[in-house]
Parts: structure tokens; C-alpha cells; sequence
């Protein structure tokens, strides 16, 4: 894991950008890893495809030696095991036949609106991880001009446009176009990892998994605000798999399963209990929460949701900070009228405790932290953020509702 | 001279609005009804279901339908009453609530045709309860998913439990070859798994057939969970009483420290479970899930115990009950090209050791503590990195040496 508490420089003059990459390690590692003029590293140690930890290393000569990334690996107690475990388990498998569950056929859908630039790396690198039987889905959210329609035809992708705004319109568009039996969502600013799809479908293994998350590393660490966003807490769930259904969590804590950037959800489960078809997420009054939703939902019917770190994507957080401030208030506005729509509508008041123990963890532990000027708290004006975001989050509630009805 | 392919034995008690749904089920099949023969017992069931049946067969109905009778004697009884009375060599058992889809014979009978000597296990999911269903209902359609689908994995090795008397089929000779149910199981459920076991000590096969696909239509309630798991505890008595080797994997081997009192003071823990009882729909009726879960957790283990106590009388006979236990089986493995292609013949059922060789030499001891359920490579690739990894690893990197020798 990456150390929290140790960005030094998260907001000062003297940041140093970060170089982000990956090695294998599984098999015979590189002589040295030059990092082109960067001074740090954040580097992802693979085995076989899967990610098994990562690893932060100064180098302030611009270049790794292959006994210094050697020794930082065998440094690491976690990295060292679940590396071991990799290798160890394939050779025990060797005789096995591939895996011979049918192969689901699935559809990558990814929500766009005006990024064109982004949309040309994400689509890159999803046509690149293709494997199977699968289509690629563009939909167009409201767009103000023609761009993405052009950028889309350029590529094996069906490009279809959703006029009502909002992420969950969008998802809920290409959910009802999507031929796959697996809906793989994705945003725009995220560059899928070449092992993607097929980490994505190798963990649904059961019928009763009825949503696959995964890892989420950054792309990218330029700016302070990126380097914040990732001390954050970033998207990262670990490097381990993990199985959710609703006797392991509460099902209003479906946040702790995963994200909208990276997330897989059985067709037939998303039409038949609308999962995306409510005015929530980005672009509408609630600003995110429609990923957290319908987790809540399959949660709450009982479906198991599989945690699966092979199952990596490389998001690009916002470089700048008022970008930075302006989503934390939006998530912090999205878990709380997700919490309302769940206790007013679904009437589950374990919603009353999962929001008073996050807002105790989140809101108030971060500005005890900052008011004590402790050296691992958030800057004043992020918290600050989070606060107003979820003293918003009732009015946001009751303008989704009123939108809906009309 | 009969032409009847196959027999279905369908045993009810009082649920006549089920069975008749079960019998057209049955009227929809694509196999010819005239080669079908469907014999409903009922155990003991009021006048209603047998005046229903006359009804229901007077208006069309099935061309060969039976009905017999018997008191109330149990599933056991019932189903084989229904199998002496078959004229089908294979015969086909369906609960009173699983209404079978129009392929699922046809599934069965070819199944039979392509190989001998086999049960067909047939698939009956329930359905998936609406979002606002009760908790109960979410619950038991989890449990049951979970149960169908570990059975339909590949790669696994059959177990006795996999036998479920809702959708199964297989030969008349077999079933009266290793002696047919044990009328001796009265009670819900556990006569299956007997039979199970028999058969496949007989060497009978057991193969899933996911096209022989049925609906279960479950009715049920925490309570009648709760009888049943009381059920299930006198089932195990019986099931290791008849087969002592099954025992290291029942439940009973496990003997919580709670389980003593349940056995000294029956009225402290009876007045106990009856107020937890009463918490259930209060705690439904305020939301708090994970409460309401883990009151019946508890109440179904105490059901359990209080079988367990109902067929064993006192803590004296369980503990010798479970001393009787033959020994854990001892197996060998040598993993030294990896796990096998086909799982190796380990045993399921229970506990067992495994010593692990590779290259000539002995790694260590793998200690298997409960059933294997799943697929048995990779259960076993998760146990061995778990328990034997530095051994392990100094075998792999011993023969990664050797190969990059052999090939230099």
C-alpha cells in the first residue's frame, strides 16, 4: 500500500511529481527502471497480470538498479507474500485446464460528456484489453457539440446518445442498448489496464455475484491536488479479493465495495431492477452516489458483490485543486442523499447508522485533525468542502425527488 | 405389457393447491404423457388432496396418475411406497412444490439413455424475491442459490449431500439395489443424504443436469426453519449412527460449550429461545437486519442442538457418540508437476490429512478440517500455499532450478 501520512510536500512550493508505473515481477525484472527526469516512483508490482501491492522509492538520481527495486520488494512483508502466493499457485495449477466456465460475453460501456481528449486514451486502452465475445458502447451524455460523435466513429465502438443529463441516465442508456451479458462501466478520464475485462469476468463466479469492483490506481501524480487526492484514500481497496454480500456489510455501506469508474454489473440485474434508472450522479443536483445505489440495491436483494484487484484501471485525478475541492464536496453531497433516498424510500434504517458513523469518521475526525494542525490532516479548505457538502446533500435530496416526479 | 419410460414420484402432505401446480407441470412436459407414469403418495394427508386429485384427473388430468395413500409415516415411507408401485425402470422424484419446466424429463430420460448406472441431479431454484420480500425469503433464496450452484461446479468431487430428493432421478434396479429410503428418516429431509451415500459407496455416479430444470416454489417461515433444523439434528445422530465414518463431518463433532447447558438446563435455554423468538419480527419491524440474522443464527443452532439432545437424551451418549468416530483418514499427494489434472481421490465428507510429496520428499501435513464443497484443486492449491508455503516454495524454487538445468 501506498503510506499515508507521508506526503510530505502535498501542498508546498516544493512538490516533486511523482512517475507512476508498473513491473512484473513474476518474471525477470528490468536492469533498471528509468523514470525520465522524475524523482519519485510509484511503482505497482505485478505477478502474472495481477496486481500484488505497490511500492513508493525516491531516486533522486533518476533511475531504479534492479537490486534496489530487488531489496524494496523483499522489504515489503505483504508484497512478498501475495507475490509468493501468485507464483506458488500457478505452478500448482499448471495441469489444469483453462478455466472452462463459459466465457460471458460482455459490453464496456463508457459515459462521456465534452472530453474528447480524455475519451481517446480510455478508448485506446479498452479496444486494446478486448478478449472474448464483447462491444464497446459510447454514450453521449447531453453533449454540446459534435466531437465525441466524430472521435467515436474513428473507432469498433456503437456511439449512442442520451439526452437527459446525469451519469445514471447515461449508464442506464447503455444498459438498455448493451447486447453483453456483463455491463462493464467505465469513465472517461480512466486508462483500463490491458488485464481488465478478463480480471473483471474471471471473478464472476457464481450467479449470485451480481457485481464485480476493482482496483483503482492513479494515472497519473503531477500536481499536489492528485498527490492529495490519492492520500485521500483515492479509490483503493486493497490487493486482496474480497467477497460482499449483506452479512459482511450493512448494505448501506455499499460505498466500501468500489466505484463507478470500475465496476461490473449483471444485464439482466441492472434492467430488471433498474439499478441506474433514478436522477442521481454527476451532472444532476445529487453530484455522484448512483454507483454507491445500486450496490445498495443488489446488496439488498441479496447478490454478492466481488471485490477483485485483477481487475485494475489507472484513473486520472483532477490536476487542480478547485477541481479537487469541487468533487470532494460532490461526494460528500452523493453519500448523503444516497443515505436519504435509502432510509425515506427503501425505508432501511440502518441507513441512520451507517451516515452517523461515516460522518464521524469522514466530516468530523478530518476537522478535529485539521484543527489541531496535525501533520496527516486534509487542508481547512477541503474539509471545509466536505462540510458544506453534506449540509447541501438534504436540499439536493428533495430536488432529485421533485425532478423525478415531473 | 407397459411402455411407461419413466415413473415420477411425487409424496405430499396437505398442500393440495401445490401439488395440483406440480401435476400440470407435469401435463406440459415434451415427453410423451403416455410414457410418463406420475404416482402421488400422500403421507398421511386429510381427505382434501385425495378428493382434489379425483377432481383434477376427472377434468383431463395425466393418462397413467395414481394416487396412494399411507398415515403419516414420513417422506421416506412415502417415496418408497411410490417406487415399489413404478413400472418405469427410472424413476424420477419431485417434491409437492417444484413444478417441473416443460424440458426437465425429457432431460432426465436422455441423460439415462447416454449412460448407465448414474443419478441425475436436476436443478430447482426458487425464484428471486421481490426487493421488498421479507428478510426470511432473501435469506433462504441465498442459501439455496449457493446450494445449486456448488453442486453444478466443475472439477469437483460428489458428495452425499448433493443427493436433494426435490429433482433427482435415477434407475429403479439402483435404488432398490443399495435398499431405497430408510424408513427409519420420519422426519423432513436426511433420507436423502442416506440414500446419497449408499449409492455412491455402490459406485453409482452421481452428474448434474442443468437442463432438467424445475421451479421451486418455496413456502416457509422462520419457524418452520427452526423445526427443521430440529429435524436436522436427529438426522445427523441418525446418519452417523448408521455410518459412523460420516461423523467427523456432521456438525455434532463441533460441540459449542453451549451445547452442554442446552443439555443440562433445557427449561433455561427453551424460556430463552422463546424470547429471542419474539424479538425475530420485532426486529424486522424496526429495521435492525443484522440483529434479526444473528437472533436466528442462534435460534437455529439451539433448534439443532435440542435434535441433537431429542435423539441422543443426555451429554454422556453424545460424547460417546462422537468418540466413536472412526479416525481421520490419512491420504498422500505429490504435487511435484503441480495438482493433478483430475482432482485426486481425496475424501470429502469430512476431515482427513494429507501428507504432500514432491520430487521424492515429504513437504508436510495438510490438515483438511471441514467438507470440501467446491471444486478440489483449487481448494486444495488455497490450503497447501496457506499451511505448507515455505515448504512449498522451496520445492518450487528446487525444480525451477532443475528445469533451467535441464534446459541449459
Amino acid at each position: 500500500m501506498i503510506r499515508r501520512g507521508r506526503c510530505s510536500s502535498r501542498r508546498a512550493d516544493a512538490f516533486t511529481p511523482t512517475k507512476v508505473l508498473a513491473v512484473n515481477a513474476a518474471e525477470a525484472l528490468p536492469a533498471a527502471l528509468d523514470l525520465a527526469g522524475y524523482r519519485q516512483a510509484l511503482i505497482v508490482v505485478k505477478a502474472h497480470g495481477a496486481p500484488v501491492g505497490c511500492l513508493r522509492l525516491a531516486c533522486p538520481d533518476g533511475r531504479i538498479a534492479l537490486e534496489t527495486l530487488r531489496e524494496a520488494i523483499a522489504a515489503d512483508p505483504e508484497i512478498n507474500r501475495r507475490l509468493r502466493r501468485a507464483i506458488l499457485m500457478r505452478w500448482l495449477m499448471q495441469r489444469q485446464p483453462e478455466a472452462d466456465m463459459r466465457r460471458l460475453s460482455w459490453s464496456v460501456i463508457i459515459c462521456t460528456r465534452d472530453r474528447t481528449e480524455a475519451l481517446a486514451k480510455c478508448l485506446d486502452a479498452v479496444v486494446a484489453a478486448r478478449v472474448g465475445e464483447g462491444e464497446i458502447l459510447v454514450v453521449d451524455n447531453d453533449p454540446s457539440d459534435e466531437l465525441t460523435r466524430q472521435l467515436a466513429v474513428r473507432y469498433p465502438v456503437r456511439y449512442i446518445r442520451e439526452p437527459r443529463r446525469g451519469l445514471n441516465w447515461a449508464r442506464a442508456a447503455g444498459a438498455a442498448a448493451a447486447r453483453g451479458e456483463i455491463l462493464l462501466y467505465t469513465d472517461d478520464d480512466v486508462v483500463v489496464d490491458s488485464g481488465w475485462i478478463s480480471g473483471v469476468l474471471s471473478a464472476f463466479v457464481s450467479p449470485r455475484v451480481g457485481a464485480v469492483t476493482g482496483l483503482t490506481l492513479p494515472y497519473e501524480l503531477e500536481t499536489p491536488a492528485q498527490e492529495l487526492f490519492e492520500f485521500y484514500g483515492g479509490h483503493r481497496r486493497g490487493f486482496e479479493r474480497r467477497v460482499f454480500d449483506d452479512t459482511v456489510i450493512p448494505a448501506p455501506a455499499a460505498g466500501l465495495v468500489g466505484n463507478g469508474a470500475n465496476m461490473a454489473i449483471r444485464r439482466d440485474l441492472a434492467l430488471t431492477l433498474g439499478l441506474f434508472d433514478c436522477e442521481m450522479d454527476v451532472g444532476t443536483v445529487t453530484r455522484s452516489g448512483g454507483d454507491t445505489y445500486a450496490f445498495y440495491r443488489l446488496l439488498a436483494g441479496g447478490y454478492r458483490i466481488v471485490y477483485t484487484p485483477e481487475a485494475l484501471v489507472w484513473h486520472r485525478h483532477r490536476r487542480d485543486d478547485a477541481a479537487l475541492r469541487t468533487m470532494l464536496y460532490g461526494y460528500s453531497v452523493g453519500v448523503f442523499t444516497f443515505l436519504a433516498r435509502v432510509l425515506l424510500q427503501h425505508r432501511d434504517l440502518q441507513a441512520l447508522d451507517v451516515g452517523m458513523a461515516w460522518f464521524l469518521k469522514q466530516h468530523v475526525k478530518q476537522a478535529l485533525l485539521a484543527l489541531l494542525r496535525r501533520p496527516d490532516a486534509l487542508p481547512g479548505d477541503l474539509v471545509a468542502a466536505e462540510w458544506r457538502g453534506a449540509f447541501a446533500a438534504p436540499w439536493a435530496y428533495l430536488a432529485s425527488m421533485r425532478q423525478e416526479a415531473s | 405389457m407397459s411402455r411407461i419410460a419413466c415413473s415420477v414420484i411425487i409424496p405430499s402432505r396437505n398442500r393440495r393447491e401445490s401439488l395440483i401446480q406440480v401435476l400440470e407441470a407435469l401435463g406440459r412436459q415434451t415427453v410423451p404423457l403416455s410414457d410418463l407414469e406420475v404416482i402421488v403418495v400422500l403421507d398421511g394427508s386429510s381427505g382434501g388432496s385425495a378428493k382434489a386429485l379425483e377432481a383434477w384427473q376427472r377434468h383431463g388430468g395425466l393418462p397413467h396418475l395414481r394416487c396412494l395413500t399411507q398415515p403419516h409415516r414420513g417422506q421416506a415411507a412415502a417415496r418408497t411406497q411410490g417406487a415399489e408401485a413404478a413400472q418405469g425402470n427410472i424413476l424420477v422424484f419431485l417434491d409437492d412444490d417444484v413444478m417441473a419446466e416443460p424440458g426437465c424429463l425429457a432431460a432426465h430420460l436422455q441423460r439415462h439413455r447416454a449412460e448407465d448406472s448414474i443419478v441425475v441431479l436436476g436443478d430447482y431454484p426458487i425464484t428471486h424475491p421481490s426487493e421488498r420480500a421479507s428478510w426470511y425469503a432473501l435469506m433462504v433464496w441465498s442459501w439455496w442459490e449457493d446450494r445449486h450452484h456448488q453442486r453444478a461446479q466443475a472439477g469437483r468431487i460428489a458428495s452425499f449431500r448433493d443427493l436433494c430428493a426435490g429433482n433427482v432421478s435415477l434407475r429403479r434396479d439402483d435404488f432398490f439395489r443399495v435398499g431405497g429410503f430408510d424408513p427409519a428418516f420420519s422426519g423432513y429431509g436426511g433420507e436423502d443424504f442416506d440414500l446419497g451415500y449408499r449409492l455412491l459407496k455402490a459406485g453409482v455416479r452421481f452428474v448434474h443436469e442443468p437442463a432438467a430444470r424445475a421451479r421451486h416454489q418455496h413456502r416457509g417461515s422462520p419457524a418452520q426453519l427452526l423445526r427443521n433444523m430440529r429435524q436436522e439434528g436427529r438426522q445427523d445422530v441418525l446418519l452417523g449412527r448408521k455410518h459412523p465414518e460420516l461423523r467427523r463431518g456432521l456438525r455434532i463433532m463441533v460441540r459449542p460449550q453451549g451445547a452442554r447447558t442446552i443439555f443440562a438446563y433445557p427449561w433455561a435455554w427453551a424460556i430463552a429461545a422463546a424470547g429471542a423468538r419474539g424479538l425475530l419480527p420485532l426486529c424486522a419491524l424496526v429495521g435492525l437486519r443484522s440483529r434479526w440474522r444473528w437472533f436466528l443464527r442462534k435460534l437455529r443452532h439451539y433448534s439443532y442442538w435440542c435434535g441433537v439432545r431429542d435423539a441422543l437424551g443426555n451429554w454422556r451418549a453424545l460424547e460417546a457418540f462422537c468418540a466413536g468416530a472412526p479416525p481421520v483418514p490419512e491420504l498422500e499427494l505429490d504435487v511435484t508437476d503441480g495438482l493433478p489434472t483430475q482432482p485426486p481421490a481425496i475424501w470429502v465428507e469430512g476431515p482427513s490429512l494429507i501428507h504432500v510429496r514432491a520430487g521424492g520428499r515429504l513437504l508436510g501435513t495438510l490438515s483438511i478440517a471441514e467438507p470440501i464443497d467446491g471444486p478440489v484443486n483449487p481448494t486444495l492449491a488455497d490450503h497447501l500455499v496457506e499451511q505448507l508455503e515455505p515448504a512449498l516454495w522451496m520445492a518450487y524454487l528446487e525444480q525451477a532450478r532443475t528445469q533451467k538445468v535441464e534446459a541449459t
